[in-house]
């Protein structure tokens, strides 16, 4: 079991703060979806952990041992991140995209090593055939399961998405929240971000939700997406449907008056 | 992870070296004098002279130089994750000239064989740090090329002034010689100095690679891979500035090989940066080498200079390409 | 520049010949080019001479650098010329033709002159300027001086000439065709430059020259740091490499533009280029 620990962590940008005291644990094993207004720091908050941006003060530890101190590339080892809107920016085939995330891995592994583990995660996310195709030429849904099995090709302990499913159609957002579960439940963690309440409610085991840069709820999707908690972090007036049965839905009623 | 090549690729560099290598042996025999294929058993001073002093540094140079511009333009495209990006057209060949010639209007070239050089590659230097500077805003591909121009622009300028203001009463004539390079008469001084710093500033362009190939996912994927940005700036622009300064003090600017040997090679290794260093700077010797035979092929009097040549295959093949990339331009 | 100095000279003698008719010699003249800013200053006495051109302060190019910089000088615009309020204006063909029209417009007068391509040629040009000027007894005695010279340069009977070939900073060499050919004829050295094609002041490319080497190289002065490709050229190691059967002598490339009494410091030169070679040349044998 591994855990993410931070505390009091605080993030500056100029005057503003953008991280105010965060203090948060995440588990492996289950998929934690991180959200809240736009600007209320969930992409910083992941990109901290993946040691994109330096905070003012706090810490982040990954089982005891401060992710901040790690080298860059045993840090790369570990933590995976999948940015928002990723670029590619030249037309290079399937495998060889997958193969990027071998890079933090040069000089610990053999290139068959590295072979084998590309050829484990194209298998897992089922585009094994696409190797020789150009990147250029997927369609949007195939590009976020290509751009899923670059992430797995690397084996991290942790995978930190950014809004994952943004851009796709219900079905390929189902097939990507799937294989990030199959990910979890294989027992590493999954944080990510995500703006669809109904989807955050089927697939995440646990909810942060953040605002103004502050933790203001923290538990299972019937404990923190409570229309009251909705009502002061979106100002919308939602309630749930289904909440017991299979396909739980959110239905937002409206931008709350008042 | 090493670098896979396609089956169809693992051909080309036995297929350039062997290129390079036939070309080489025709710059030993190409010239003005007839020298025969037989010079290599058979040799008084004088064809010894021209064989070894003249004929041979020539080839030597053009090989060092050409797979120097080839391997700057392939790194610089990568990092800049553009093909319209080259040393030349991002003015910092322009600005390796200005360092280069100040150090002749400040009169300190003649201190030593290296000063020159030295000048040059701070010039370099600059210039890409200029350059990081601009695309550290997150410039456009299309203000990328803005900024190469008004680089070119002044340094062009100022290589001129300089010039024209030298002490010097010979340093007039060279404006031309500066801005449109040639291999005409270097001597194997040139490529003792030449070489050394020529390949510390490939070893560390090329221990660059791996980064470019990160730089693929863009800024945010390539530090998520543990890339540490900071690091392969300076080394690029310190790899790079060397490469280009001491290739522009030797011989002036010879342009636009960084951008067509890169381009033509893709088709055949792929986009992958890192898949494209060596192939390119060999191709890039294959390239100043064609273009040097051809300069001492055409007839006339005077030698044309090498950049000219460079220039009419150059121009017309990065106008082909910007028409082609017209909509990755903004 | 092949016209042949006899038919201009003889025009301008003409000319000449007209004007003398007029009162008497011009008091303040100026001078738009090098060569005859050499001639002006050795014919006519300062208090004449309204200016001469920039290009005699060139330390490098010109022959009177010490000289001009007690005189005054012009940079060849016609504005400045007309300030100077000249009764005669001495003018090459090398000189800006805009200029000279615009002389003319105002109505000053000014001669014509070519490029001598010849001793004889040179000579006759001196002779003609003096008479321009008044000074025809100065003239005789610079063309006595420099007939001393080419007498003086001539090596003793029965001297087998050596080859060698001019090589100025840039490759600049000079053909058989020039005043500095026929000077280097007279001193007993024979110019190659035929050989490689060369005729008029031309750049020599260094493979030519390498391939079939002369005995002199008289090679130009550089500057002390000589860090241009131009100087570079001419130090080249493949020249060097050639030590054993060339000589390099110093020809500074101030006495290649002019004839005149230039061709007087030139000759000396050369026949002490000649003099020194053939001592090397004998040193090199005997080793």
């Amino acid at each position: 079991m591994s855990q993410l620990t931070i505390r009091s962590l605080q993030f500056l940008r100029g005057e503003r703060r953008i991280l105010d005291d965060i203090n948060v644990c995440f588990e492996s094993g289950c998929v934690t979806a991180v959200l809240g207004p736009n600007g209320a720091g969930k992409s910083t908050l992941l990109a901290s952990i993946a040691g994109l941006l330096k905070p003012a003060s706090g810490t982040i530890d990954l089982d005891g041992q401060s992710t901040l101190a790690m080298h860059s590339s045993a840090r790369a080892r570990r933590i995976a991140f999948l940015p928002q809107s990723p670029e590619i920016a030249w037309p290079i085939d399937v495998e060889t995209l997958v193969g990027l995330a071998r890079i933090p891995f040069h000089g610990v592994t053999s290139a068959v090593e590295d072979g084998a583990a590309v050829a484990r995660a194209m298998a897992s996310t089922h585009i094994t055939q696409w190797s020789k195709r150009v990147v250029t030429t997927l369609s949007g849904g195939e590009r976020a399961r290509t751009l899923l099995a670059r992430i797995f090709a690397g084996e991290p302990e942790w995978i930190l998405a950014d809004e994952p499913f943004a851009g796709l159609d219900p079905s390929h957002q189902f097939e990507a929240a799937d294989l990030l579960c199959a990910f979890a439940r294989g027992g590493r963690g999954v944080v990510l971000t995500i703006h669809d309440l109904t989807l955050a409610a089927r697939i995440a085991d646990r909810i942060v939700i953040l605002q103004d840069g502050r933790v203001v709820a923290d538990g299972t999707p019937a404990e923190a997406l409570t229309p009251a908690i909705l009502r002061s972090v979106y100002g919308i007036d939602a309630e749930w449907l289904n909440p017991s049965g299979q396909a739980p839905l959110i239905a937002i009623h409206g931008r709350h008056a008042g | 992870m090493t670098a896979p090549i396609t089956v169809k690729g693992r051909w080309l560099v036995p297929a350039l070296l062997v290129l390079v290598a036939a070309l080489a042996c025709v710059s030993i025999v190409v010239g003005k004098v007839n020298l025969g294929w037989d010079v290599w058993s058979h040799q008084d001073d004088v064809s010894r002279a021209i064989l070894v002093e003249l004929r041979l540094p020539r080839t030597l140079l053009g090989i060092i130089i050409g797979a120097a511009l080839g391997l700057s333009g392939a790194a610089l495209q990568g990092y800049l994750r553009n093909p319209l990006a080259e040393p030349g057209t991002l003015g910092v060949s322009s600005m390796a000239a200005l360092g280069a010639v100040l150090s002749i209007f400040f009169n300190v070239a003649g201190m030593h064989p290296f000063v020159l050089p030295a000048c040059g590659v701070l010039g370099g230097l600059l210039g890409m740090m200029f350059l990081f500077l601009l695309s550290g805003m997150a410039a456009s591909a299309l203000t990328l090329i803005l900024s190469g121009v008004i680089l070119g622009s002044l340094a062009i300028a100022g290589i001129s002034l300089a010039l024209s203001l030298s002490p010097s009463p010979w340093a007039a004539g060279e404006i031309i010689r500066w801005l449109l390079g040639a291999l005409t008469d270097r001597s194997l001084d040139d490529v003792t100095i030449a070489t050394p710093l020529i390949l510390v500033g490939s070893i560390a362009t090329l221990s660059c690679r791996r980064a470019l190939d990160a730089l693929t996912l863009g800024e945010v994927g390539a530090r998520s891979l543990g890339v540490d940005l900071n690091r392969v700036q300076w080394q690029l622009a310190l790899g790079i500035g060397l490469i280009v300064g001491t290739s522009v003090a030797v011989t002036g600017i010879v342009g636009f090989v960084g951008l067509v040997v890169p381009h033509l090679l893709r088709p055949i290794v792929g986009s992958r940066p890192s898949v494209l260093l060596i192939p390119s700077a060999i191709g890039g010797a294959a390239f100043v080498l064609c273009g040097d035979i051809i300069v001492r092929l055409l007839p006339g009097g005077t030698e044309l200079q090498l950049g000219v040549v460079m220039s009419l295959i150059g121009a017309p093949f990065f106008f082909a390409l910007l028409q082609s990339m017209r909509r990755k331009l903004t | 520049m092949k016209r042949k100095g006899h038919i201009v000279a003889a025009i301008v003698a003409l000319a000449g010949a007209l004007q003398a008719n007029a009162a008497e010699p011009p008091q303040r003249i100026v001078s738009l080019n090098l060569c005859l800013d050499t001639l002006l200053v050795e014919l006519a006495p300062p208090e004449r001479i309204a200016a001469i051109s920039h290009y005699s302060l060139d330390a490098w190019r010109s022959p009177i650098a010490e000289k001009a910089r007690q005189l005054p000088i012009n940079y060849e615009t016609a504005e400045e010329v007309v300030a100077l309020r000249p009764d005669l204006v001495l003018t090459s063909r090398h000189s800006a033709t805009a200029t000279r029209h615009a002389l003319a417009r105002v109505g000053i007068r000014f001669e014509l002159f070519d490029v001598p391509s010849s001793i004889e040629a040179s000579i006759a040009q001196v002779r003609t300027v003096a008479a321009l000027l008044g000074r025809k007894e100065a003239g005789e005695a610079l063309v006595a001086r420099i007939e001393t010279a080419i007498a003086a340069a001539r090596p003793a009977a029965g001297f087998t000439p050596l080859t060698a070939v001019v090589y100025q900073p840039g490759g600049l060499s000079a053909g058989i065709d020039t005043v500095t050919g026929e000077l280097m004829r007279v001193a007993g050295l024979e110019n190659i430059a035929e050989r490689y094609g060369i005729r008029d002041f031309r750049p020599l490319p260094l493979e030519l020259l390498v391939s079939s080497p002369p005995q002199v190289l008289l090679v130009g002065e550089t500057s002390p740091n000589a860090p241009t490709q131009a100087e570079r050229v001419i130090q080249h190691r493949a020249l060097r490499s050639l030590d054993s059967r060339m000589t390099r002598q110093v020809f500074p490339v101030r006495l290649l533009y002019c004839s005149g009494p230039t061709m007087i410091d030139a000759l000396g030169t050369l026949a002490q280029a000649r003099d020194h070679a053939v001592a090397m040349l004998r040193a090199k044998a005997a080793l």
